[in-house]
Protein backbone atom coordinates (compact mmCIF):
# COMPACT_ATOMS: atom_id res chain seq x y z
CA UNK A 1 0.00 0.00 0.00
CA UNK A 2 2.74 2.42 1.05
CA UNK A 3 4.70 1.35 -2.05
CA UNK A 4 1.74 2.12 -4.32
CA UNK A 5 1.22 5.56 -2.76
CA UNK A 6 4.93 6.28 -3.03
CA UNK A 7 4.84 5.38 -6.73
CA UNK A 8 1.77 7.49 -7.26
CA UNK A 9 3.36 10.50 -5.58
CA UNK A 10 6.52 10.01 -7.65
CA UNK A 11 4.46 9.93 -10.87
CA UNK A 12 2.57 13.08 -9.94
CA UNK A 13 5.79 14.91 -9.02
CA UNK A 14 7.51 13.87 -12.27
CA UNK A 15 4.53 14.95 -14.38
CA UNK A 16 4.30 18.27 -12.53
CA UNK A 17 8.01 18.97 -12.95
CA UNK A 18 7.96 18.14 -16.68
CA UNK A 19 4.83 20.23 -17.24
CA UNK A 20 6.31 23.17 -15.29
CA UNK A 21 9.58 23.02 -17.22
CA UNK A 22 7.61 22.92 -20.49
CA UNK A 23 5.58 25.91 -19.37
CA UNK A 24 8.70 27.88 -18.50
CA UNK A 25 10.36 27.04 -21.81
CA UNK A 26 7.23 27.97 -23.77
CA UNK A 27 6.86 31.21 -21.83
CA UNK A 28 10.42 32.14 -22.71
CA UNK A 29 9.99 31.29 -26.42
CA UNK A 30 6.64 33.10 -26.49
CA UNK A 31 8.31 36.21 -25.13
CA UNK A 32 10.94 36.04 -27.87
CA UNK A 33 8.46 35.47 -30.67
CA UNK A 34 5.53 37.56 -29.42
CA UNK A 35 3.62 39.44 -32.12
CA UNK A 36 1.29 42.24 -31.07
CA UNK A 37 -2.13 41.19 -32.52
CA UNK A 38 -3.06 44.81 -33.30
CA UNK A 39 0.18 45.47 -35.16
CA UNK A 40 -0.12 42.13 -36.97
CA UNK A 41 -3.65 42.96 -38.11
CA UNK A 42 -2.74 46.48 -39.23
CA UNK A 43 0.17 45.07 -41.22
CA UNK A 44 -2.15 42.51 -42.79
CA UNK A 45 -4.69 45.26 -43.61
CA UNK A 46 -1.94 47.17 -45.39
CA UNK A 47 -0.53 44.25 -47.36
CA UNK A 48 -3.83 42.61 -48.28
CA UNK A 49 -5.88 45.71 -49.11
CA UNK A 50 -3.81 46.56 -52.17
CA UNK A 51 -3.75 50.25 -51.25
CA UNK A 52 -0.78 52.35 -50.20
CA UNK A 53 -2.90 54.08 -47.56
CA UNK A 54 -2.43 53.93 -43.80
CA UNK A 55 -5.16 52.29 -41.74
CA UNK A 56 -6.57 53.94 -38.66
CA UNK A 57 -8.07 51.65 -36.03
CA UNK A 58 -11.74 52.37 -35.31
CA UNK A 59 -12.55 49.45 -33.07
CA UNK A 60 -10.79 46.67 -31.21
CA UNK A 61 -12.84 43.99 -29.49
CA UNK A 62 -12.94 40.36 -28.40
CA UNK A 63 -16.36 39.69 -29.93
CA UNK A 64 -17.16 38.70 -33.50
CA UNK A 65 -15.33 41.74 -34.84
CA UNK A 66 -11.73 41.74 -33.66
CA UNK A 67 -10.45 44.81 -35.51
CA UNK A 68 -12.18 47.42 -37.62
CA UNK A 69 -10.04 49.97 -39.44
CA UNK A 70 -10.43 52.67 -42.06
CA UNK A 71 -7.89 53.87 -44.61
CA UNK A 72 -7.04 57.56 -44.91
CA UNK A 73 -8.03 57.84 -48.60
CA UNK A 74 -10.70 60.00 -50.19
CA UNK A 75 -12.78 56.92 -50.88
CA UNK A 76 -11.87 54.98 -47.77
CA UNK A 77 -11.28 51.26 -47.60
CA UNK A 78 -12.77 49.62 -44.53
CA UNK A 79 -10.87 46.61 -43.26
CA UNK A 80 -12.46 44.16 -40.86
CA UNK A 81 -11.01 41.14 -39.08
CA UNK A 82 -14.11 39.12 -38.25
CA UNK A 83 -14.68 35.79 -36.57
CA UNK A 84 -17.13 33.14 -37.77
CA UNK A 85 -18.25 30.01 -35.98
CA UNK A 86 -19.49 26.72 -37.37
CA UNK A 87 -16.23 25.34 -38.71
CA UNK A 88 -15.16 21.74 -38.29
CA UNK A 89 -16.01 20.58 -34.74
CA UNK A 90 -17.46 24.04 -34.14
CA UNK A 91 -14.13 25.64 -35.00
CA UNK A 92 -13.79 29.37 -35.43
CA UNK A 93 -12.21 31.03 -38.46
CA UNK A 94 -10.92 34.58 -38.68
CA UNK A 95 -11.39 36.39 -41.99
CA UNK A 96 -9.93 39.62 -43.35
CA UNK A 97 -12.66 41.49 -45.23
CA UNK A 98 -12.10 44.66 -47.25
CA UNK A 99 -14.94 46.99 -48.18
CA UNK A 100 -14.91 49.89 -50.63
CA UNK A 101 -17.95 51.83 -51.88
CA UNK A 102 -20.22 49.72 -49.64
CA UNK A 103 -19.22 46.42 -51.23
CA UNK A 104 -16.66 43.77 -50.45
CA UNK A 105 -13.77 43.67 -52.90
CA UNK A 106 -11.36 41.34 -51.14
CA UNK A 107 -11.55 38.45 -48.66
CA UNK A 108 -8.62 36.60 -47.17
CA UNK A 109 -8.27 33.95 -44.48
CA UNK A 110 -6.90 34.76 -41.04
CA UNK A 111 -6.17 32.42 -38.13
CA UNK A 112 -8.01 29.13 -38.23
CA UNK A 113 -7.49 25.43 -37.77
CA UNK A 114 -9.47 24.27 -40.81
CA UNK A 115 -7.78 21.75 -43.09
CA UNK A 116 -10.14 22.32 -46.04
CA UNK A 117 -9.48 26.00 -46.69
CA UNK A 118 -7.73 25.22 -49.97
CA UNK A 119 -10.91 23.55 -51.23
CA UNK A 120 -12.89 26.68 -50.37
CA UNK A 121 -10.40 28.96 -52.12
CA UNK A 122 -10.08 26.72 -55.18
CA UNK A 123 -13.87 26.73 -55.59
CA UNK A 124 -13.74 30.56 -55.89
CA UNK A 125 -16.19 30.66 -53.00
CA UNK A 126 -15.39 34.29 -52.15
CA UNK A 127 -16.62 35.50 -55.58
CA UNK A 128 -20.27 35.36 -54.54
CA UNK A 129 -19.66 37.95 -51.79
CA UNK A 130 -17.99 40.52 -54.05
CA UNK A 131 -19.63 43.61 -55.55
CA UNK A 132 -22.87 43.36 -53.57
CA UNK A 133 -24.21 46.49 -51.89
CA UNK A 134 -23.88 45.63 -48.21
CA UNK A 135 -26.27 48.35 -47.09
CA UNK A 136 -29.20 46.65 -48.80
CA UNK A 137 -28.10 43.00 -48.92
CA UNK A 138 -29.62 40.29 -46.74
CA UNK A 139 -27.44 37.89 -44.81
CA UNK A 140 -25.57 35.44 -47.00
CA UNK A 141 -27.04 31.97 -46.89
CA UNK A 142 -25.45 29.04 -45.05
CA UNK A 143 -27.84 26.53 -46.64
CA UNK A 144 -26.11 23.37 -47.86
CA UNK A 145 -26.69 24.23 -51.53
CA UNK A 146 -24.81 27.52 -51.13
CA UNK A 147 -21.72 25.97 -49.55
CA UNK A 148 -18.68 24.25 -50.99
CA UNK A 149 -19.11 20.51 -51.19
CA UNK A 150 -16.41 18.65 -49.24
CA UNK A 151 -15.77 21.78 -47.18
CA UNK A 152 -19.23 22.60 -45.89
CA UNK A 153 -18.06 23.31 -42.31
CA UNK A 154 -15.29 25.64 -43.43
CA UNK A 155 -17.49 27.47 -45.93
CA UNK A 156 -20.20 27.85 -43.24
CA UNK A 157 -17.67 29.46 -40.90
CA UNK A 158 -16.44 31.76 -43.69
CA UNK A 159 -20.00 32.81 -44.52
CA UNK A 160 -20.75 33.45 -40.83
CA UNK A 161 -17.64 35.63 -40.51
CA UNK A 162 -18.65 37.63 -43.59
CA UNK A 163 -22.22 38.03 -42.27
CA UNK A 164 -20.83 39.30 -38.95
CA UNK A 165 -18.64 41.80 -40.80
CA UNK A 166 -21.53 42.90 -43.01
CA UNK A 167 -23.83 43.45 -40.00
CA UNK A 168 -21.15 45.39 -38.18
CA UNK A 169 -20.43 47.58 -41.20
CA UNK A 170 -24.14 48.28 -41.70
CA UNK A 171 -24.54 49.29 -38.05
CA UNK A 172 -21.46 51.47 -38.28
CA UNK A 173 -22.88 53.33 -41.29
CA UNK A 174 -26.22 53.78 -39.55
CA UNK A 175 -24.50 55.27 -36.52
CA UNK A 176 -22.57 57.63 -38.79
CA UNK A 177 -25.69 58.82 -40.57
CA UNK A 178 -27.63 59.05 -37.31
CA UNK A 179 -30.01 56.22 -38.20
CA UNK A 180 -31.37 53.70 -35.77
CA UNK A 181 -28.88 51.13 -34.53
CA UNK B 1 33.45 1.20 -33.07
CA UNK B 2 31.46 4.11 -31.68
CA UNK B 3 31.66 5.90 -35.05
CA UNK B 4 30.49 2.76 -36.85
CA UNK B 5 27.48 2.48 -34.56
CA UNK B 6 26.69 6.19 -35.07
CA UNK B 7 26.88 5.66 -38.83
CA UNK B 8 24.53 2.68 -38.54
CA UNK B 9 22.05 4.67 -36.46
CA UNK B 10 22.25 7.48 -38.99
CA UNK B 11 21.74 5.27 -42.05
CA UNK B 12 18.95 3.43 -40.30
CA UNK B 13 16.62 6.43 -40.32
CA UNK B 14 17.75 7.64 -43.68
CA UNK B 15 17.52 4.44 -45.72
CA UNK B 16 17.01 1.12 -43.88
CA UNK B 17 14.06 2.33 -41.79
CA UNK B 18 13.04 5.41 -43.74
CA UNK B 19 9.85 6.54 -41.97
CA UNK B 20 7.91 7.24 -45.16
CA UNK B 21 9.04 4.69 -47.69
CA UNK B 22 9.93 1.73 -45.45
CA UNK B 23 8.09 2.05 -42.13
CA UNK B 24 5.09 3.78 -43.79
CA UNK B 25 4.64 6.11 -40.81
CA UNK B 26 3.35 9.69 -40.86
CA UNK B 27 1.21 9.18 -43.97
CA UNK B 28 -1.23 11.96 -43.05
CA UNK B 29 1.28 14.85 -43.25
CA UNK B 30 3.03 13.09 -46.13
CA UNK B 31 -0.03 13.15 -48.36
CA UNK B 32 -1.32 16.51 -47.20
CA UNK B 33 1.91 18.47 -47.23
CA UNK B 34 3.66 17.05 -50.28
CA UNK B 35 1.63 19.01 -52.82
CA UNK B 36 4.67 21.18 -53.48
CA UNK B 37 8.38 21.15 -52.70
CA UNK B 38 8.43 24.10 -50.29
CA UNK B 39 5.63 22.75 -48.09
CA UNK B 40 7.11 19.26 -48.08
CA UNK B 41 10.55 20.55 -47.13
CA UNK B 42 9.19 22.87 -44.42
CA UNK B 43 7.09 20.09 -42.92
CA UNK B 44 10.14 17.81 -42.90
CA UNK B 45 12.32 20.41 -41.18
CA UNK B 46 9.62 21.11 -38.56
CA UNK B 47 9.28 17.39 -37.84
CA UNK B 48 13.08 16.96 -37.70
CA UNK B 49 13.37 19.73 -35.10
CA UNK B 50 10.68 18.13 -32.95
CA UNK B 51 12.20 14.65 -33.39
CA UNK B 52 15.72 15.72 -32.38
CA UNK B 53 14.74 17.69 -29.30
CA UNK B 54 12.01 15.37 -28.06
CA UNK B 55 14.40 12.42 -28.46
CA UNK B 56 17.13 14.28 -26.52
CA UNK B 57 14.85 15.23 -23.64
CA UNK B 58 13.11 11.87 -23.44
CA UNK B 59 16.48 10.13 -23.41
CA UNK B 60 17.76 12.49 -20.69
CA UNK B 61 14.72 11.82 -18.53
CA UNK B 62 14.35 8.10 -19.31
CA UNK B 63 15.58 6.99 -15.87
CA UNK B 64 13.36 9.48 -14.03
CA UNK B 65 10.08 8.92 -15.87
CA UNK B 66 8.03 6.09 -14.28
CA UNK B 67 6.98 3.45 -16.79
CA UNK B 68 3.26 3.84 -16.14
CA UNK B 69 3.16 7.54 -17.01
CA UNK B 70 5.69 7.51 -19.82
CA UNK B 71 3.19 8.24 -22.61
CA UNK B 72 1.72 11.40 -20.98
CA UNK B 73 5.28 12.56 -20.26
CA UNK B 74 6.32 11.95 -23.89
CA UNK B 75 3.28 13.82 -25.16
CA UNK B 76 4.04 16.85 -22.93
CA UNK B 77 7.63 16.93 -24.17
CA UNK B 78 6.66 16.47 -27.83
CA UNK B 79 3.88 19.07 -27.71
CA UNK B 80 6.26 21.60 -26.11
CA UNK B 81 8.56 21.41 -29.13
CA UNK B 82 5.66 21.45 -31.57
CA UNK B 83 4.40 24.69 -29.99
CA UNK B 84 7.92 26.13 -30.22
CA UNK B 85 7.95 25.32 -33.96
CA UNK B 86 4.53 26.97 -34.31
CA UNK B 87 5.61 30.13 -32.49
CA UNK B 88 8.81 30.46 -34.52
CA UNK B 89 7.06 29.82 -37.84
CA UNK B 90 4.31 32.28 -36.99
CA UNK B 91 6.84 34.99 -36.26
CA UNK B 92 9.39 34.42 -39.03
CA UNK B 93 7.49 32.59 -41.81
CA UNK B 94 3.90 33.88 -41.54
CA UNK B 95 2.88 33.04 -45.13
CA UNK B 96 4.15 29.49 -44.93
CA UNK B 97 2.64 29.11 -41.47
CA UNK B 98 -0.79 30.24 -42.66
CA UNK B 99 -0.91 27.44 -45.23
CA UNK B 100 0.54 24.75 -42.96
CA UNK B 101 -0.72 25.60 -39.47
CA UNK B 102 -3.27 22.82 -39.10
CA UNK B 103 -0.67 20.22 -39.99
CA UNK B 104 2.06 21.77 -37.82
CA UNK B 105 -0.17 21.30 -34.75
CA UNK B 106 -0.79 17.72 -35.81
CA UNK B 107 2.93 16.88 -35.51
CA UNK B 108 2.08 16.15 -31.85
CA UNK B 109 0.25 13.01 -32.94
CA UNK B 110 2.64 12.11 -35.74
CA UNK B 111 3.38 8.44 -35.18
CA UNK B 112 7.05 8.76 -36.25
CA UNK B 113 7.78 10.95 -33.23
CA UNK B 114 5.95 8.87 -30.65
CA UNK B 115 7.36 5.67 -32.18
CA UNK B 116 10.95 6.94 -31.91
CA UNK B 117 10.34 8.17 -28.37
CA UNK B 118 8.89 4.86 -27.29
CA UNK B 119 11.14 2.46 -29.17
CA UNK B 120 14.47 4.31 -29.25
CA UNK B 121 14.89 7.42 -27.09
CA UNK B 122 13.37 5.87 -23.97
CA UNK B 123 16.02 3.12 -23.93
CA UNK B 124 19.12 4.71 -25.50
CA UNK B 125 21.75 7.30 -24.64
CA UNK B 126 21.27 11.00 -25.39
CA UNK B 127 23.82 11.09 -28.22
CA UNK B 128 22.36 8.04 -29.98
CA UNK B 129 18.84 9.41 -29.56
CA UNK B 130 19.86 12.75 -31.05
CA UNK B 131 21.44 10.99 -34.05
CA UNK B 132 18.36 8.80 -34.44
CA UNK B 133 16.08 11.86 -34.33
CA UNK B 134 18.24 13.65 -36.88
CA UNK B 135 18.44 10.70 -39.28
CA UNK B 136 14.72 9.88 -39.02
CA UNK B 137 13.90 13.55 -39.54
CA UNK B 138 16.26 13.79 -42.49
CA UNK B 139 14.77 10.65 -44.02
CA UNK B 140 11.28 12.12 -43.59
CA UNK B 141 12.38 15.50 -45.01
CA UNK B 142 14.01 13.94 -48.06
CA UNK B 143 11.05 11.72 -48.87
CA UNK B 144 8.56 14.58 -48.39
CA UNK B 145 10.71 16.88 -50.53
CA UNK B 146 11.02 14.25 -53.26
CA UNK B 147 7.26 13.73 -53.29
CA UNK B 148 6.67 17.50 -53.22
CA UNK B 149 9.08 17.97 -56.12
CA UNK B 150 7.37 15.31 -58.26
CA UNK B 151 3.84 16.42 -57.42
CA UNK B 152 4.56 20.11 -58.02
CA UNK B 153 6.27 19.30 -61.30
CA UNK B 154 3.49 17.13 -62.70
CA UNK B 155 0.72 19.39 -61.39
CA UNK B 156 1.90 22.76 -62.62
CA UNK B 157 5.26 22.27 -64.33
CA UNK B 158 7.01 24.34 -61.67
CA UNK B 159 9.61 23.75 -58.95
CA UNK B 160 9.55 26.09 -55.95
CA UNK B 161 7.16 28.24 -57.95
CA UNK B 162 9.62 28.65 -60.83
CA UNK B 163 8.37 27.55 -64.21
CA UNK B 164 10.35 24.62 -65.64
CA UNK B 165 8.28 23.82 -68.72
CA UNK B 166 6.73 26.55 -70.84
CA UNK B 167 3.05 26.08 -71.69
CA UNK B 168 2.78 23.11 -69.33
CA UNK B 169 -0.51 21.28 -70.03
CA UNK B 170 -2.84 21.23 -67.04
CA UNK B 171 -3.66 17.56 -66.63
CA UNK B 172 -6.96 16.73 -65.00
CA UNK B 173 -6.67 15.38 -61.48
CA UNK B 174 -2.91 15.70 -61.05
CA UNK B 175 -3.33 17.86 -57.96
CA UNK B 176 -5.83 15.47 -56.40
CA UNK B 177 -5.28 13.33 -53.33
CA UNK B 178 -5.61 10.22 -55.51
CA UNK B 179 -2.59 11.36 -57.50
CA UNK B 180 -0.79 11.86 -54.18
CA UNK B 181 -1.38 8.21 -53.35
CA UNK B 182 -0.21 7.10 -56.80
CA UNK B 183 3.00 9.17 -56.63
CA UNK B 184 3.64 7.94 -53.09
CA UNK B 185 3.11 4.31 -54.10
CA UNK B 186 5.38 4.53 -57.13
CA UNK B 187 8.11 6.38 -55.17
CA UNK B 188 7.87 3.81 -52.38
CA UNK B 189 8.21 0.95 -54.87
CA UNK B 190 11.22 2.56 -56.57
CA UNK B 191 12.92 3.36 -53.25
CA UNK B 192 12.46 -0.16 -51.90
CA UNK B 193 13.55 -1.76 -55.16
CA UNK B 194 16.85 0.15 -55.02
CA UNK B 195 17.25 -0.43 -51.28
CA UNK B 196 16.71 -4.22 -51.53
CA UNK B 197 18.95 -4.50 -54.59
CA UNK B 198 21.76 -2.68 -52.78
CA UNK B 199 21.44 -4.71 -49.60
CA UNK B 200 21.51 -7.95 -51.64
CA UNK B 201 24.57 -6.68 -53.47
CA UNK B 202 26.29 -5.96 -50.15
CA UNK B 203 25.38 -9.38 -48.78
CA UNK B 204 26.65 -11.02 -51.98
CA UNK B 205 23.30 -12.58 -52.91
CA UNK B 206 22.60 -12.86 -56.61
Amino acid sequence: MTFKIKNMIKSVVVLCVIASMSGLLLGFVNKLTYIDPLQESLNKFNTLSGTQATFELLKQDDGDILFFAKSDEQTPVYAILAKGGGGFRNGIVEMYIFIKDNSIYKISQGNNKETYFKTVEKANFYDKFYNIDLTTADNFSTEKADLVSNASFTSTAVTNAINNAKEYYKNYLETLTGGTN
Amino acid sequence: METLRDKDTFLNGLIKSNPDFVLVLGMCPTLAMSTNLLQGFAMGIATTFVLIFSNIFISMLRKVIPDKIRIPCFIIIISTFVIIVELVMRKYFPDLYSTMKAFISLIVVNCIILARAESFASCNKVKDSAIDGFSMGLGFTLSLSALGFIRELITSGTVLGLSIFNNFPQMLGTSSKAMGFIVLGLSMAAFNQIRIKNSKKKAGVK
